[in-house]
């Protein structure tokens, strides 16, 4: 099995060269614009997942015992794609190929053609399948762990809570979700346009065990995605700031989906370089 | 399974959906035990309390949440591609979980069925919201669907013991109540994709589906009745659209004409008018279905006079529009 496990120093500095492609990337796309700040809030923990805690071989992709990840939060593509570039799962350059006609990478959707554990691509639709995979290794004695990333305000969505009620009623301890806890979406502060309060204790009270930590913070987010509940599944609320890492985007709506410019792309490039 | 006169009177009486989950998945599970079923508290409302006593193990109750239900069978199915069964009324699974169908089902491909029931009227006062009269046209429009109709009990079984042997998605659409009228007297050859002729007649084609299979029939004796020969068909697949039974079917007929308990709108009128218009220089075509509108609520009887679909007003429309 071929599996690199980075130390957290090595995840710090993964987490800035994944800020960098996500900045190439976003320049790449052009005036069609890209999900910029909501990648940004979760570079720490795609960096981590997948440079610590995901079960995988490099050199077999399809290993029956990899940890399945279902990737919502469908905003974070400028997150999953480098983590994965990253850790060798496609050669870095192939980030250059992002938002081209038939591309393999594109903005939203993640593409069959990726051999990814679901090819989600409709925000609140991930967390009942991720259900249904962690159920069926119940039932067939499977090894993996099934990962699931969502975002706060993708939490808005009815068929996210349907999914909760299921897990915990089924006791999927082979389920961690993690929430991205940015506490933005498209139209602003997401405690002033639809409040989600204190989420940790939400999924406590649909009988989940779950934790709060800072979202960007490696330490952190090793010990508790390190962590295996027994007998309910586990959420993880991770507080992040959308955008983080470039301050003029930093809690901006304008930057959900915007077009970065030369200009722009310099003084990102230059702030996350001297982070 | 030897299927004699006696069982088919059985099924008829057990409806469409308690024959398909109470014999035909009974069946399905003895040969393949890796199959699940996913209901959303609709066990009982599925038929499905006796597969549930023999096999608790093989079901997965998702709660009353039919979204939520598709992502669960899905994700069941997706590790090793085994058959999931996601049943409850058609109005709920197809209609309300339509995005779940068309990302899971239609985009993934995954191998799960859909099994809707009590389609058209057949939640009858309940009304509108557990009515199906669009469904086949939602399922129609997503690409990788088969869909499957069933005309009678028999039928129903035989729907979703065919739904097993495709690997894919496919949406069955069960309908009518209790004590379903027989359409089959004996045991019969069900080919998804091909329709089945039941009566044979020149002059007017008439294509049907699900419970109106019957009422054509029934229309077809009142109109040989008064001179008019039809031909009666079970178009029991709706897509695949049994196309080289309708190319035989357009040279002979006068008139074609196609009944179904679903809106005229994108269901098996629509694809056979799609067929035909597109194939040019054909007969003329009557879509007898509900005519885009909900109507009046009442029992599954009361509902189809507002629609004009029982035997004799099919016949009536039909006589008229022949002598046009």
């Amino acid at each position: 099995m071929n599996r690199r496990i980075l130390s957290e120093e090595e995840i710090k500095a993964m987490c800035k060269r994944m800020r960098l492609h996500a900045m190439d990337m976003a320049l790449a796309a052009g005036n069609r614009g890209a999900h910029v700040s909501g990648s940004l809030s979760c570079i720490e923990i795609y960096a981590v997942l997948y440079g610590a805690i995901l079960n995988y071989d490099i050199d077999n992709l399809q290993w029956n015992d990899r940890d399945r990840f279902i990737a919502g939060k469908e905003h974070a593509r400028l997150a999953e794609y480098p983590a994965r570039a990253e850790m060798g799962f496609y050669p870095v350059e192939v980030l250059n190929s992002y938002e081209q006609n038939d591309g393999l990478l594109v903005g939203h959707q993640l593409r069959k053609e990726l051999g990814v554990d679901y090819a989600s691509m409709s925000l609140g639709m991930e967390m009942s399948f991720a259900v249904g995979k962690a159920l069926i290794a119940k039932q067939t004695e499977q090894k993996y762990h099934v990962y699931c990333l969502l975002g706060d305000a993708e939490c808005e969505e009815g068929p996210v809570w349907e999914a909760f009620i299921a897990a915990a009623h089924y006791k999927l301890d082979n389920l961690t979700v993690i929430i991205d806890r940015n506490c933005m979406s498209v139209d602003g502060n997401t405690e002033e346009l639809m409040a989600q309060l204190d989420m940790q204790k939400k999924m406590e009270a649909f009988g989940w065990e779950s934790v709060t930590v800072d979202g960007h913070d490696i330490h952190q987010l090793m010990e508790a995605l390190s962590h295996k509940p027994q007998g309910k599944p586990y959420a993880v609320i991770a507080k992040t700031t959308k955008g983080k890492g470039v301050s003029f985007i930093e809690n901006n709506k304008a930057w959900h989906q915007a077009v970065l410019n030369e200009e722009q792309y310099r003084q990102a490039v230059e702030e996350i370089k001297n982070s | 399974m030897a299927i004699n006169p006696a069982l088919i009177k059985a099924y008829a009486r057990m409806g469409q959906k308690g024959a398909a989950a109470g014999i035909g998945m009974m069946e399905l599970a003895k040969r393949d035990p890796d199959m699940r079923v996913v209901v959303a508290d609709s066990v009982a409302i599925a038929s499905l309390d006796r597969f549930y006593n023999n096999y608790p193990e093989h079901v997965v109750n998702a709660g009353i949440s039919e979204q939520s239900m598709i992502g669960i069978a899905a994700g069941l199915s997706s590790e090793d591609g085994r058959a999931v069964y996601a049943c409850t009324y058609a109005a709920f699974v197809l209609v309300k979980a339509i995005e779940f169908v068309r990302h899971n089902l239609a985009y993934h491909q995954f191998n799960v069925k859909v099994v809707g029931n009590s389609a058209g009227f057949a939640m009858e006062t309940l009304s509108i919201s557990h009515w199906a009269t669009e469904d086949i046209a939602m399922a129609r429009s997503l690409p990788n669907m088969t869909i499957l109709s069933a005309a009678d009990s028999l039928a129903a079984i035989k729907c979703v013991m065919a739904a097993h042997e495709v690997k894919g998605p496919v949406y069955v659409r069960l309908s009518g109540l209790l004590n379903c009228p027989i359409v089959y007297e004996k045991d019969f050859d069900f080919q998804i994709g091909k329709a089945n002729t039941l009566r044979q007649g020149d002059e007017v084609t008439i294509i049907a589906t699900g419970m109106m299979v019957r009422e054509a029939l029934e229309a077809a004796e009142l109109l040989v009745a008064q001179g008019i020969e039809c031909s009666v068909v079970d178009m029991h697949t709706i897509k695949p659209l049994d196309t080289d039974y309708l190319d035989k079917a357009l040279v002979k007929s006068k008139l074609m004409v196609t009944v179904e308990e679903h809106n005229i709108i994108g269901g098996l009128g629509g694809a056979v008018a799609e067929y035909m218009a597109e194939k040019g220089n054909m007969p003329r075509l009557v879509r007898i279905g509900v005519g885009d509108t909900f109507g009046k609520l009442g029992d599954l009887r009361y509902c189809w006079e507002q629609h004009g679909l029982t035997a004799p007003q099919i016949a009536e429309r039909i006589k008229k529009e022949f002598n046009k």
